[in-house]
Protein backbone atom coordinates (compact mmCIF):
# COMPACT_ATOMS: atom_id res chain seq x y z
CA UNK A 1 0.00 0.00 0.00
CA UNK A 2 1.32 3.54 -1.01
CA UNK A 3 2.24 5.98 2.14
CA UNK A 4 -0.12 8.72 1.42
CA UNK A 5 2.06 12.38 2.25
CA UNK A 6 0.52 14.44 4.49
CA UNK A 7 1.05 17.54 2.10
CA UNK A 8 -1.35 19.25 0.26
CA UNK A 9 -0.78 17.54 -3.80
CA UNK A 10 -1.10 21.81 -4.84
CA UNK A 11 2.19 21.89 -2.61
CA UNK A 12 3.36 18.88 -3.88
CA UNK A 13 3.22 19.66 -7.15
CA UNK A 14 4.98 23.16 -6.84
CA UNK A 15 8.13 21.77 -4.97
CA UNK A 16 8.31 19.41 -7.99
CA UNK A 17 7.58 21.94 -10.29
CA UNK A 18 10.22 25.05 -8.85
CA UNK A 19 12.78 22.05 -7.21
CA UNK A 20 12.84 24.22 -4.40
CA UNK A 21 13.15 21.87 -1.87
CA UNK A 22 15.36 24.10 0.74
CA UNK A 23 14.80 27.50 -1.07
CA UNK A 24 13.28 29.24 1.60
CA UNK A 25 16.95 28.29 3.86
CA UNK A 26 18.81 29.72 1.01
CA UNK A 27 16.92 32.58 0.97
CA UNK A 28 17.19 32.86 4.62
CA UNK A 29 20.52 32.92 4.67
CA UNK A 30 21.24 34.79 1.73
CA UNK A 31 19.12 37.40 3.56
CA UNK A 32 21.36 37.16 6.82
CA UNK A 33 23.70 39.97 7.26
CA UNK A 34 20.63 42.24 5.85
CA UNK A 35 18.52 40.73 9.28
CA UNK A 36 21.50 41.17 11.25
CA UNK A 37 21.86 44.84 9.92
CA UNK A 38 18.12 45.93 10.80
CA UNK A 39 18.42 43.84 13.97
CA UNK A 40 21.74 46.11 14.61
CA UNK A 41 19.83 49.36 13.54
CA UNK A 42 16.89 48.98 15.93
CA UNK A 43 19.07 47.77 18.26
CA UNK A 44 21.21 51.16 17.66
CA UNK A 45 17.96 53.54 17.29
CA UNK A 46 16.65 51.90 20.09
CA UNK A 47 20.00 53.09 22.44
CA UNK A 48 19.84 56.38 20.77
CA UNK A 49 16.26 57.16 21.73
CA UNK A 50 16.91 55.56 25.30
CA UNK A 51 20.21 58.59 25.33
CA UNK A 52 17.76 60.90 23.93
CA UNK A 53 14.85 60.45 26.64
CA UNK A 54 17.47 60.28 29.56
CA UNK A 55 18.82 64.02 28.43
CA UNK A 56 15.31 65.16 28.57
CA UNK A 57 14.94 64.03 31.80
CA UNK A 58 18.17 65.35 32.63
CA UNK A 59 17.23 68.81 31.44
CA UNK A 60 13.82 68.41 33.22
CA UNK A 61 15.12 67.19 36.18
CA UNK A 62 17.64 70.08 36.24
CA UNK A 63 14.89 73.04 35.52
CA UNK A 64 12.69 71.94 38.34
CA UNK A 65 15.83 71.61 40.40
CA UNK A 66 16.99 75.15 39.78
CA UNK A 67 13.69 76.44 40.79
CA UNK A 68 12.79 74.66 43.91
CA UNK A 69 16.53 74.90 45.05
CA UNK A 70 17.40 78.09 43.25
CA UNK A 71 20.47 76.27 42.48
CA UNK A 72 21.23 74.26 39.66
CA UNK A 73 22.61 70.54 40.01
CA UNK A 74 25.71 69.94 38.96
CA UNK A 75 25.87 67.28 35.58
CA UNK A 76 26.90 64.17 37.58
CA UNK A 77 24.30 64.59 39.64
CA UNK A 78 21.89 64.41 37.15
CA UNK A 79 24.21 61.31 35.79
CA UNK A 80 23.61 58.93 38.37
CA UNK A 81 19.64 60.12 38.98
CA UNK A 82 18.82 59.24 35.56
CA UNK A 83 21.03 56.44 33.99
CA UNK A 84 23.44 55.37 36.90
CA UNK A 85 26.43 56.55 35.72
CA UNK A 86 26.20 54.68 32.28
CA UNK A 87 26.01 58.08 30.24
CA UNK A 88 28.26 61.24 30.48
CA UNK A 89 25.81 63.96 31.27
CA UNK A 90 26.69 68.00 30.55
CA UNK A 91 24.83 70.63 31.53
CA UNK A 92 24.21 74.16 30.60
CA UNK A 93 21.67 76.54 30.83
CA UNK A 94 19.84 78.95 33.83
CA UNK A 95 17.64 81.64 33.67
CA UNK A 96 15.28 84.36 35.14
CA UNK A 97 11.79 84.51 34.72
CA UNK A 98 12.16 81.23 32.47
CA UNK A 99 15.02 78.12 33.04
CA UNK A 100 16.10 76.27 30.02
CA UNK A 101 18.94 73.86 30.58
CA UNK A 102 20.14 71.70 27.37
CA UNK A 103 21.59 68.24 29.10
CA UNK A 104 23.54 66.28 26.89
CA UNK A 105 23.86 62.40 27.04
CA UNK A 106 26.89 60.56 25.68
CA UNK A 107 26.47 57.10 26.50
CA UNK A 108 30.02 55.50 27.57
CA UNK A 109 29.09 51.59 29.01
CA UNK A 110 29.18 49.25 26.48
CA UNK A 111 31.49 47.92 23.22
CA UNK A 112 30.18 50.34 20.74
CA UNK A 113 30.98 53.62 23.20
CA UNK A 114 33.81 51.82 24.28
CA UNK A 115 35.34 51.50 20.75
CA UNK A 116 33.57 54.18 18.73
CA UNK A 117 33.22 57.76 19.78
CA UNK A 118 29.55 58.15 20.35
CA UNK A 119 27.98 61.73 20.07
CA UNK A 120 25.85 63.24 22.58
CA UNK A 121 22.39 63.45 21.91
CA UNK A 122 21.18 67.26 23.56
CA UNK A 123 17.83 68.06 24.89
CA UNK A 124 16.85 71.37 26.14
CA UNK A 125 14.02 71.74 28.99
CA UNK A 126 12.13 75.23 29.72
CA UNK A 127 10.25 76.11 32.23
CA UNK A 128 8.71 79.18 33.85
CA UNK A 129 10.63 79.80 36.95
CA UNK A 130 7.47 79.90 38.87
CA UNK A 131 7.86 78.82 43.18
CA UNK A 132 4.18 79.71 43.63
CA UNK A 133 2.44 76.46 44.16
CA UNK A 134 -1.49 77.60 44.97
CA UNK A 135 -2.99 76.76 41.38
CA UNK A 136 -6.29 78.27 41.71
CA UNK A 137 -9.34 75.81 41.35
CA UNK A 138 -12.63 77.01 39.66
CA UNK A 139 -15.26 75.35 40.20
CA UNK A 140 -16.95 78.07 39.45
CA UNK A 141 -15.78 80.49 37.28
CA UNK A 142 -16.00 83.47 39.74
CA UNK A 143 -14.72 82.12 43.05
CA UNK A 144 -11.35 80.99 42.18
CA UNK A 145 -9.97 79.69 45.73
CA UNK A 146 -6.07 79.07 45.72
CA UNK A 147 -5.74 75.96 46.75
CA UNK A 148 -2.81 75.39 48.54
CA UNK A 149 -2.96 72.46 51.19
CA UNK A 150 -0.81 69.88 50.38
CA UNK A 151 -2.24 66.72 50.03
CA UNK A 152 -0.54 63.90 51.50
CA UNK A 153 -2.23 60.78 49.44
CA UNK A 154 -0.66 62.71 46.16
CA UNK A 155 2.90 63.89 48.05
CA UNK A 156 3.40 60.10 48.77
CA UNK A 157 2.65 58.80 45.79
CA UNK A 158 3.98 55.28 44.98
CA UNK A 159 5.61 56.98 41.74
CA UNK A 160 7.35 59.66 44.95
CA UNK A 161 8.24 56.96 46.87
CA UNK A 162 9.74 54.52 44.27
CA UNK A 163 11.71 57.34 42.83
CA UNK A 164 13.18 57.90 46.04
CA UNK A 165 14.00 54.40 46.81
CA UNK A 166 15.83 54.33 43.29
CA UNK A 167 17.49 57.47 43.32
CA UNK A 168 18.81 56.95 46.90
CA UNK A 169 19.66 53.28 45.74
CA UNK A 170 21.96 54.84 42.85
CA UNK A 171 23.58 56.91 45.15
CA UNK A 172 22.33 60.30 43.77
CA UNK A 173 20.33 61.19 46.60
CA UNK A 174 22.08 60.80 50.49
CA UNK A 175 19.84 59.22 53.31
CA UNK A 176 19.43 63.08 54.39
CA UNK A 177 18.43 64.17 51.58
CA UNK A 178 15.85 61.38 51.04
CA UNK A 179 14.80 62.45 54.51
CA UNK A 180 14.23 65.99 53.78
CA UNK A 181 12.76 65.41 50.20
CA UNK A 182 10.02 63.35 51.93
CA UNK A 183 9.72 65.70 55.21
CA UNK A 184 9.35 68.74 52.99
CA UNK A 185 7.33 67.94 50.63
CA UNK A 186 4.78 68.95 52.31
CA UNK A 187 5.65 72.08 53.53
CA UNK A 188 6.58 73.26 49.94
CA UNK A 189 3.25 74.97 48.65
CA UNK A 190 4.32 74.82 44.68
CA UNK A 191 2.92 73.14 41.63
CA UNK A 192 5.49 70.73 40.57
CA UNK A 193 4.56 71.05 36.86
CA UNK A 194 3.72 74.47 36.20
CA UNK A 195 2.09 75.55 32.92
CA UNK A 196 4.53 76.35 30.37
CA UNK A 197 6.98 73.82 30.95
CA UNK A 198 7.86 71.71 27.96
CA UNK A 199 10.59 69.65 26.25
CA UNK A 200 11.89 71.68 23.07
CA UNK A 201 13.47 70.18 20.75
CA UNK A 202 17.21 71.01 20.52
CA UNK A 203 18.63 74.06 18.93
CA UNK A 204 20.98 72.95 15.70
CA UNK A 205 24.41 75.02 15.08
CA UNK A 206 23.84 78.68 14.43
CA UNK A 207 25.63 80.56 12.15
CA UNK A 208 26.66 83.95 12.95
CA UNK A 209 23.56 85.99 11.53
CA UNK A 210 21.02 83.98 13.95
CA UNK A 211 19.93 81.46 10.48
CA UNK A 212 19.92 77.67 11.58
CA UNK A 213 21.90 75.38 8.95
CA UNK A 214 18.96 74.66 7.10
CA UNK A 215 18.45 78.11 6.74
CA UNK A 216 15.57 78.88 8.68
CA UNK A 217 15.36 81.56 11.55
CA UNK A 218 16.29 81.45 14.78
CA UNK A 219 16.42 83.28 17.67
CA UNK A 220 19.46 85.46 18.39
CA UNK A 221 22.55 83.64 20.06
CA UNK A 222 23.94 84.65 22.91
CA UNK A 223 26.02 87.83 22.93
CA UNK A 224 30.06 87.09 23.04
CA UNK A 225 31.12 85.07 25.95
CA UNK A 226 28.03 83.88 26.21
CA UNK A 227 28.26 80.58 24.89
CA UNK A 228 26.76 78.73 27.93
CA UNK A 229 24.03 80.52 27.96
CA UNK A 230 20.80 78.94 27.11
CA UNK A 231 20.16 80.13 23.09
CA UNK A 232 17.99 82.79 22.94
CA UNK A 233 18.85 84.58 26.27
CA UNK A 234 21.90 86.84 25.45
CA UNK A 235 23.63 87.19 28.90
CA UNK A 236 23.21 90.11 30.84
CA UNK A 237 26.46 90.76 30.23
CA UNK A 238 29.11 90.61 27.43
CA UNK A 239 32.07 87.76 27.93
CA UNK A 240 35.17 88.52 28.52
CA UNK A 241 37.78 88.96 26.16
CA UNK A 242 41.11 86.57 26.14
CA UNK A 243 44.48 87.02 26.31
CA UNK A 244 44.81 87.29 22.56
CA UNK A 245 41.91 89.94 22.86
CA UNK A 246 38.95 88.29 21.52
CA UNK A 247 36.23 87.89 22.99
CA UNK A 248 35.55 84.57 24.76
CA UNK A 249 35.81 82.89 28.07
CA UNK A 250 33.10 85.46 29.91
CA UNK A 251 32.54 85.94 33.63
CA UNK A 252 29.73 85.44 36.01
CA UNK A 253 29.51 89.24 37.00
CA UNK A 254 26.36 90.51 37.42
CA UNK A 255 24.66 87.55 36.41
CA UNK A 256 22.24 85.35 38.84
CA UNK A 257 24.09 82.23 40.16
CA UNK A 258 23.15 79.90 37.72
CA UNK A 259 25.94 77.23 39.44
CA UNK A 260 26.70 75.98 35.86
CA UNK A 261 30.11 76.95 36.33
CA UNK A 262 30.50 75.50 40.37
CA UNK A 263 32.79 72.54 40.77
CA UNK A 264 31.38 68.73 40.51
CA UNK A 265 30.98 67.37 44.32
CA UNK A 266 30.65 64.15 45.25
CA UNK A 267 27.19 63.32 44.79
CA UNK A 268 25.51 62.73 48.34
CA UNK A 269 28.29 63.44 50.16
CA UNK A 270 30.50 66.94 50.18
CA UNK A 271 28.72 70.46 49.96
CA UNK A 272 29.73 72.56 47.51
CA UNK A 273 31.79 75.40 48.67
CA UNK A 274 29.19 78.02 47.58
CA UNK A 275 26.46 76.05 49.18
CA UNK A 276 28.51 75.82 52.42
CA UNK A 277 28.96 79.70 52.28
CA UNK A 278 25.25 79.51 52.01
CA UNK A 279 25.11 77.73 55.28
CA UNK A 280 27.81 79.80 56.97
CA UNK A 281 25.85 83.26 55.87
CA UNK A 282 22.83 82.03 57.03
CA UNK A 283 24.22 80.65 60.31
CA UNK A 284 26.12 83.86 61.12
CA UNK A 285 29.17 81.99 61.01
CA UNK A 286 30.67 84.56 58.91
CA UNK A 287 30.93 88.09 58.54
CA UNK A 288 31.37 90.47 55.98
CA UNK A 289 29.33 93.01 53.63
CA UNK A 290 26.57 91.47 51.63
CA UNK A 291 28.72 92.95 48.14
CA UNK A 292 31.65 90.99 49.32
CA UNK A 293 29.72 87.86 50.12
CA UNK A 294 28.29 88.08 46.64
CA UNK A 295 31.33 88.53 45.23
CA UNK A 296 33.05 85.64 46.71
CA UNK A 297 29.96 83.68 45.54
CA UNK A 298 29.98 85.07 42.14
CA UNK A 299 34.09 84.49 41.57
CA UNK A 300 33.50 80.47 42.78
CA UNK A 301 30.81 80.06 40.16
CA UNK A 302 33.09 82.03 37.61
CA UNK A 303 34.16 80.28 34.24
CA UNK A 304 37.59 81.29 35.21
CA UNK A 305 39.00 78.04 36.80
CA UNK A 306 41.99 80.13 37.96
CA UNK A 307 39.17 82.35 40.10
CA UNK A 308 37.23 79.60 40.91
CA UNK A 309 40.43 77.81 42.40
CA UNK A 310 41.41 80.87 44.12
CA UNK A 311 37.62 81.21 45.60
CA UNK A 312 37.79 77.78 46.48
CA UNK A 313 40.90 77.73 48.25
CA UNK A 314 39.67 81.34 50.13
CA UNK A 315 36.51 79.23 51.27
CA UNK A 316 38.27 76.29 52.23
CA UNK A 317 40.09 78.89 54.61
CA UNK A 318 37.32 80.24 55.98
CA UNK A 319 36.03 77.11 57.13
CA UNK A 320 39.52 75.96 58.78
CA UNK A 321 38.65 79.42 60.92
CA UNK A 322 35.44 78.37 61.62
CA UNK A 323 36.35 74.96 62.33
CA UNK A 324 38.45 76.47 64.99
CA UNK A 325 35.63 78.72 66.67
CA UNK A 326 36.81 81.77 64.97
CA UNK A 327 33.58 83.81 62.85
CA UNK A 328 35.96 85.26 59.57
CA UNK A 329 34.96 87.90 57.47
CA UNK A 330 34.76 87.99 53.90
CA UNK A 331 36.85 91.22 53.25
CA UNK A 332 36.01 91.32 49.55
CA UNK A 333 38.40 93.45 47.28
CA UNK A 334 39.85 95.77 49.93
CA UNK A 335 43.08 96.45 50.05
CA UNK A 336 45.48 94.10 52.12
CA UNK A 337 45.59 90.47 52.87
CA UNK A 338 43.06 88.57 52.55
CA UNK A 339 42.11 88.55 56.62
CA UNK A 340 43.90 90.69 58.49
CA UNK A 341 45.96 87.46 59.91
CA UNK A 342 46.68 85.02 57.18
CA UNK A 343 47.14 85.29 53.45
CA UNK A 344 46.10 82.57 51.32
CA UNK A 345 47.45 81.45 48.05
CA UNK A 346 46.50 78.12 45.75
CA UNK A 347 48.68 75.99 43.33
CA UNK A 348 46.84 75.52 39.85
CA UNK A 349 49.43 73.67 37.89
CA UNK A 350 51.39 70.67 38.57
CA UNK A 351 54.76 71.20 39.14
CA UNK A 352 57.40 70.30 36.56
CA UNK A 353 59.96 70.30 39.09
CA UNK A 354 61.52 70.90 42.44
CA UNK A 355 62.72 74.23 41.34
CA UNK A 356 59.79 74.99 39.80
CA UNK A 357 58.07 74.20 43.15
CA UNK A 358 60.86 76.49 45.10
CA UNK A 359 60.19 79.31 42.17
CA UNK A 360 56.51 79.20 43.47
CA UNK A 361 57.26 79.14 47.20
CA UNK A 362 59.76 82.24 47.13
CA UNK A 363 57.20 84.25 44.84
CA UNK A 364 53.98 83.65 46.35
CA UNK A 365 55.82 84.25 50.01
CA UNK A 366 56.95 87.02 48.93
CA UNK A 367 54.35 88.16 47.47
CA UNK A 368 52.22 87.91 50.75
CA UNK A 369 55.07 89.07 53.03
CA UNK A 370 54.40 92.41 50.55
CA UNK A 371 51.19 93.01 51.27
CA UNK A 372 51.11 92.32 54.92
CA UNK A 373 54.19 94.79 55.08
CA UNK A 374 51.49 97.19 52.82
CA UNK A 375 49.12 97.19 55.73
CA UNK A 376 51.72 97.39 58.43
CA UNK A 377 51.22 93.91 59.50
CA UNK A 378 51.73 90.65 60.49
CA UNK A 379 50.43 86.96 59.48
CA UNK A 380 50.77 83.64 58.25
CA UNK A 381 50.47 82.22 54.74
CA UNK A 382 48.61 79.51 53.82
CA UNK A 383 49.72 77.74 50.89
CA UNK A 384 47.13 75.67 49.14
CA UNK A 385 48.85 72.69 46.83
CA UNK A 386 44.98 71.25 45.99
CA UNK A 387 45.77 68.26 43.89
CA UNK A 388 49.34 69.70 43.36
CA UNK A 389 50.98 67.47 46.39
CA UNK A 390 53.87 65.97 44.05
CA UNK A 391 56.90 66.95 42.20
CA UNK A 392 57.08 64.58 39.02
CA UNK A 393 56.17 60.92 40.92
CA UNK A 394 57.68 61.98 43.99
CA UNK A 395 54.97 63.19 46.73
CA UNK A 396 55.91 66.52 48.91
CA UNK A 397 56.75 65.18 52.14
CA UNK A 398 56.89 67.38 55.01
CA UNK A 399 60.88 67.32 55.25
CA UNK A 400 60.44 68.87 51.59
CA UNK A 401 58.18 71.44 52.20
CA UNK A 402 60.00 72.36 55.53
CA UNK A 403 63.50 72.86 53.15
CA UNK A 404 61.88 74.54 50.83
CA UNK A 405 59.59 76.78 52.90
CA UNK A 406 63.83 77.28 54.71
CA UNK A 407 65.22 78.36 51.03
CA UNK A 408 62.61 80.88 50.63
CA UNK A 409 62.66 82.97 53.79
CA UNK A 410 66.17 82.43 53.44
CA UNK A 411 67.08 85.35 50.75
CA UNK A 412 65.68 88.24 49.74
CA UNK A 413 63.69 89.44 53.23
CA UNK A 414 60.83 87.35 51.92
CA UNK A 415 59.73 86.44 55.61
CA UNK A 416 59.80 89.46 57.64
CA UNK A 417 56.21 89.86 58.12
CA UNK A 418 55.83 86.33 57.65
CA UNK A 419 54.48 84.50 61.25
CA UNK A 420 54.30 81.06 59.67
CA UNK A 421 53.86 79.34 56.65
CA UNK A 422 51.29 76.34 56.39
CA UNK A 423 51.30 74.24 53.59
CA UNK A 424 48.33 72.28 53.00
CA UNK A 425 46.60 70.00 50.24
CA UNK A 426 43.25 70.25 48.74
CA UNK A 427 41.59 68.76 51.26
CA UNK A 428 43.08 70.81 54.10
CA UNK A 429 45.67 68.13 55.49
CA UNK A 430 48.39 70.35 56.84
CA UNK A 431 51.79 68.93 55.04
CA UNK A 432 54.04 71.19 56.67
CA UNK A 433 54.00 74.29 59.03
CA UNK A 434 56.55 76.43 60.02
CA UNK A 435 59.25 78.94 59.20
CA UNK A 436 61.56 75.79 58.03
CA UNK A 437 63.06 75.23 61.05
CA UNK B 1 44.90 90.73 47.47
CA UNK B 2 42.08 91.85 45.09
CA UNK B 3 41.66 94.45 43.05
CA UNK B 4 38.04 95.31 41.40
CA UNK B 5 38.54 96.37 37.93
CA UNK B 6 35.85 99.33 36.64
CA UNK B 7 33.85 96.88 34.69
CA UNK B 8 33.22 95.48 38.70
CA UNK B 9 35.19 91.74 38.08
CA UNK B 10 37.02 91.37 41.16
CA UNK B 11 40.56 89.89 40.35
CA UNK B 12 43.09 88.14 43.25
CA UNK B 13 46.01 86.80 43.21
CA UNK B 14 45.39 83.73 45.05
CA UNK B 15 45.40 81.26 42.28
CA UNK B 16 49.03 80.85 40.72
CA UNK B 17 50.20 80.34 38.00
CA UNK B 18 47.39 82.87 36.04
CA UNK B 19 46.27 84.54 33.55
CA UNK B 20 46.10 87.51 35.03
CA UNK B 21 49.13 88.61 36.68
CA UNK B 22 51.58 90.06 34.08
CA UNK B 23 54.95 91.65 34.45
CA UNK B 24 55.51 94.32 31.89
CA UNK B 25 59.80 94.89 30.66
CA UNK B 26 61.24 97.91 29.19
CA UNK B 27 63.91 97.40 26.68
CA UNK B 28 66.41 98.59 28.90
CA UNK B 29 64.81 96.88 32.26
CA UNK B 30 65.30 93.77 30.09
CA UNK B 31 69.24 94.07 29.75
CA UNK B 32 69.45 94.78 33.27
CA UNK B 33 67.80 91.60 34.93
CA UNK B 34 69.66 89.74 31.72
CA UNK B 35 72.62 91.46 33.71
CA UNK B 36 71.66 90.17 37.60
CA UNK B 37 70.87 86.86 35.99
CA UNK B 38 73.89 86.47 34.43
CA UNK B 39 75.69 88.12 37.76
CA UNK B 40 73.89 85.37 39.71
CA UNK B 41 74.80 82.14 37.57
CA UNK B 42 78.20 83.23 37.40
CA UNK B 43 78.56 83.38 41.22
CA UNK B 44 76.26 80.74 42.31
CA UNK B 45 75.21 78.22 39.59
CA UNK B 46 71.67 79.34 39.40
CA UNK B 47 69.24 81.64 39.56
CA UNK B 48 67.16 82.01 43.23
CA UNK B 49 66.05 85.35 43.39
CA UNK B 50 63.18 85.19 40.46
CA UNK B 51 60.90 87.42 42.37
CA UNK B 52 63.91 89.78 43.71
CA UNK B 53 65.32 90.05 40.16
CA UNK B 54 61.89 91.30 38.06
CA UNK B 55 61.41 93.92 40.71
CA UNK B 56 65.45 95.19 40.82
CA UNK B 57 65.21 95.29 36.87
CA UNK B 58 62.26 97.38 37.26
CA UNK B 59 59.20 95.29 35.70
CA UNK B 60 55.87 96.94 36.15
CA UNK B 61 53.23 94.37 37.21
CA UNK B 62 50.57 94.80 35.13
CA UNK B 63 46.99 93.16 36.15
CA UNK B 64 45.00 91.97 33.17
CA UNK B 65 41.35 91.92 33.55
CA UNK B 66 39.66 88.81 31.87
CA UNK B 67 36.57 90.69 32.11
CA UNK B 68 37.49 93.29 29.44
CA UNK B 69 40.83 93.28 28.76
CA UNK B 70 41.58 96.71 30.80
CA UNK B 71 45.27 96.61 32.06
CA UNK B 72 45.72 97.89 35.49
CA UNK B 73 49.63 98.78 35.77
CA UNK B 74 51.12 99.20 39.22
CA UNK B 75 48.71 96.98 40.32
CA UNK B 76 50.37 96.04 43.87
CA UNK B 77 51.08 99.64 44.64
CA UNK B 78 48.80 102.61 46.30
CA UNK B 79 45.17 102.61 44.63
CA UNK B 80 46.45 105.93 43.44
CA UNK B 81 49.04 105.04 41.64
CA UNK B 82 47.75 102.30 39.62
CA UNK B 83 46.99 103.30 36.09
CA UNK B 84 44.19 101.89 34.30
CA UNK B 85 44.34 101.08 30.01
CA UNK B 86 41.36 99.98 28.20
CA UNK B 87 41.52 98.81 24.95
CA UNK B 88 40.47 101.94 22.43
CA UNK B 89 40.95 100.10 18.77
CA UNK B 90 41.68 96.75 17.74
CA UNK B 91 43.71 96.86 14.36
CA UNK B 92 46.40 99.46 12.87
CA UNK B 93 44.33 100.42 9.44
Amino acid sequence: MRQQSLRPRVMREVARATGARGFSTLELTLAMPLVVFAMLLLIGLGHALISKQHAVVGGQFAAHYQRVRESAPNAATIGQAVSGGAETFKLSGGGGETLSFTASATPRKGLIAQIYRLKATASQYQTPNVTNACVPRCRIPIFCVPLCKPQLGKILSPEMITGVIVNGIRGSLSPENILSTVAGMGNKKRRQKPEGAVAVVPPKKRSGNGSSEDGSPQPAAGGAGGGNQPPGKPPARTGGVSDDGKPGGGNSNGKPDDGKNRSNPTPGVAKRPIDKLDDWEKSGKIRGAQKDLDQLKERLNSPDSNTRRAAEAEVEELEAEIAAGRTPEVRGARKGPDQSDYEVKARTEPFTSRKNAQNFLNDRIKVANDQFKGQNGRGRVVINLGENTKIGDSTITREMARDMVKEALSKGNRGTNITKVVVKDGKGNIIYEGLGE
Amino acid sequence: MYLECVCGNVMDDIAAPNSVEHLLLSYAAMERLQDLVDQEVSTNGEVSLWPEHWEEAGAIVVWKCPNCARLHLNAKSQKEDVVVYRIEKKGNE
